[in-house]
């Protein structure tokens, strides 16, 4: 053979040998890199047919200077075998392959799903927009209504505690309304036992004034000095009445009116110019007195004076039938209806009172005895009572017929308690 | 003119023997106050004179005065002159007591009082009074009033006494 020739064959096949060895490992790096490569088992058995088909052509060169037909005959026996099965293998496979998705169409459809992403996380973005601008609805709600409802419960609060002050305030106006009604029932009952007395007993002496001036004067011809001086005298009696009425029904209104004071008051000290001033008025006085220490307490002195000096001429008039009148004064310090303060009594011996008639005692006009036994106007425990309710006290008074007489009244302690 | 004054309502005066041939009746004042009584009487003068006045100072006695002559069977006061401001027991409760007994009830009773009171007015005659008199300040009233009512009770021989005895 021509060497030219020779030299075609050798670089021919060695060119061919080198390209078909190149494959494999170009696709081998193909398949190690792309692991999601289709088939690539196919690209494997391609790899393995070319190699063979590059050794077949190495074969030429050395069968070019040393021909070896047997190895040679191996070879391409080989390489038949995995043509064969490869060529097998391929036809399978084609409509696989057809199947398989053109990149074209593959980035056609990433693009529409890219599309449909970016649709998405708009949509997304979107929804999520909207969720947030819910939920700061829903948190600008939850604040308005949290702000409502404190409100709210702060007006019905409110509210409860207004009803609670409109009920307190209807307790003690009812209580005021209760106390300023049974204040106003006393004064109009006072009233009309005053009025009562002007029709009744202020109506009297005048009367007596009038009718013995018109027996004087129709008898006067007639009438013996014993007359005479038996009708000047009832005339002027009833005068005395009658001034001695409106002296006491005055001194009565004056304590209703005048402006209690309250001082400090020696009621030791009281007492026993009380008791002088009466033995001078009454010109003696038969009453053997045991006064007990007696405290010092707050209140009007001049009203407490007019107090004790009604109690005590009492005693000295009541106890006049007896042989040894008696009396004793004494203190005690006590609680009255929860308030603390001091009783003052004063006990006689004398004529005492039918307890039927307690009630009376203290009203205004109104005697327990017959005028022409005891003297009196009997406003003298109403001014009593007056003077010591004024003082926010009380009066009591106990009695029997001809056993005595027992008078006390109560006085607050105010030091602890403001009226 | 006789005139029993008790002041302690056991020296009570003597009485008819419930004939009228005597002419002697009762009337029964109850005052209080001697002043007035006297008064009174002066008031009546002659007319008085032959009537048979009794006088006491208190309710209680008037009452006990009234029982003994309503159970005794005995004539009872013609009329009684009632003051209403007694001491203890009142005109009123002298007039309810007199009132609600049916031996009492009968003997005619005249409020004589200085209260001219709408009060006293009306509870007397509810109560059952048989007059209400209201003494006059002036004497020459007085004594014209006084006159009147004890003429009409004093010389009527039948009384009308209301809703007595129901």
């Amino acid at each position: 053979m021509d060497a030219t020739v020779t030299w075609l064959h050798f670089v021919s096949d060695m060119v061919i040998t080198l390209a078909y060895f190149s494959i494999p490992i170009a696709l081998t790096v193909l398949v190690i890199r792309r692991k999601d490569l289709a088939f690539n088992w196919m690209f494997i058995l391609f790899g393995g047919f070319i190699l063979l088909c590059g050794t077949t052509h190495l074969f030429n060169i050395l069968a070019l200077e040393h021909p070896m037909y047997r190895l040679d005959g191996v070879i391409k026996a080989l390489t038949a075998g995995f043509s064969i099965g490869t060529a097998v293998a391929l036809w399978p496979l084609i409509p696989k392959a057809v199947a398989l998705p053109s990149s074209e169409q593959l980035r056609a459809a990433n693009n529409t799903l890219g599309k449909e992403v970016a649709e998405r996380k708009a949509a997304q973005m979107e929804l999520e927009m909207a969720k947030a601008d819910l939920e700061r609805r829903v948190q600008e709600r939850t604040a308005e209504l949290a702000t409502t409802n404190a409100k709210l419960r702060g007006e019905i609060e409110e509210r409860r505690a207004a009803e609670e002050q409109v009920r307190r305030l209807n307790s003690t106006l009812e209580l005021r309304v209760r106390e300023r009604t049974a204040a106003l029932e006393q004064a109009n009952s006072e009233l009309e036992a005053y009025s009562y007395s002007v029709s009744h007993d202020l109506r009297a002496p005048l009367r007596h004034l009038s009718g013995f001036a018109s027996l004087l004067q129709s008898k006067r011809d007639s009438l013996s000095p014993e007359e005479l001086g038996r009708l000047t005298g009832q005339i002027s009696t009833a005068a005395a009445r009658a001034g001695q009425l409106v002296d006491d029904l005055l001194a009565f209104s004056r304590m209703g009116r005048a402006e209690v004071r309250r001082v400090r008051v020696p009621m030791q000290g009281i007492v026993k110019e009380v008791l002088d001033e009466l033995k001078e008025e009454l010109s003696g006085d038969r009453v053997r007195w045991t006064i007990e220490q007696l405290p010092t307490i707050e209140g009007d002195p001049s009203m407490l004076r007019v107090v004790w000096k009604n109690i005590l001429s009492n005693a000295m008039k009541y106890t006049r039938p007896r042989e040894r009148a008696e009396a004793r004064i004494w203190a005690e310090e006590a609680e009255a209806d929860g308030v603390k303060g001091v009783w003052f009594s004063v006990e006689d011996n004398g004529v005492g009172f039918d307890m039927a008639y307690v009630g009376r005692l203290f009203e205004v006009f109104q005697r327990l005895h017959e005028s022409t036994e005891f003297e009196g106007t009997g406003i003298g425990l109403a001014t009593v009572r007056r003077v010591i309710e004024r003082h926010g006290g009380k009066v009591e008074a106990r009695g029997e017929v001809d056993n005595g007489a027992m008078v006390r009244f109560f006085l607050p302690r105010r030091e602890d308690k403001q009226s | 003119m006789s005139v029993d004054s008790t002041p302690e309502g056991d020296q009570l005066a003597p009485i008819s023997n419930g004939s009228s041939a005597t002419g002697r009746e009762t009337a029964l004042i109850v005052e209080d106050d001697p002043a007035d009584a006297e008064l009174l009487i002066s008031a009546l003068g002659s007319m008085a004179d032959h009537k048979h006045v009794v006088l006491v100072r208190t309710g209680e006695e008037a009452l006990r005065y009234i029982a003994e002559r309503c159970t005794r069977s005995e004539e009872h006061p013609r009329v009684v002159f009632l003051d209403i401001k007694l001491p203890r027991m009142t005109g009123i409760e002298v007039l309810a007591r007199l009132k609600e007994d049916p031996a009492m009830c009968k003997v005619p009773t005249v409020m004589l009082t200085s209260s001219r009171e709408e009060r006293d007015i009306r509870r007397s005659y509810e109560l059952g009074a048989n007059g209400y008199v209201v003494k006059p300040v002036k004497f020459t009233e007085y004594q014209k009033t006084m006159r009147e009512s004890w003429a009409y009770w004093m010389e009527r021989n039948e009384v009308c006494l209301g809703k007595c005895g129901e």
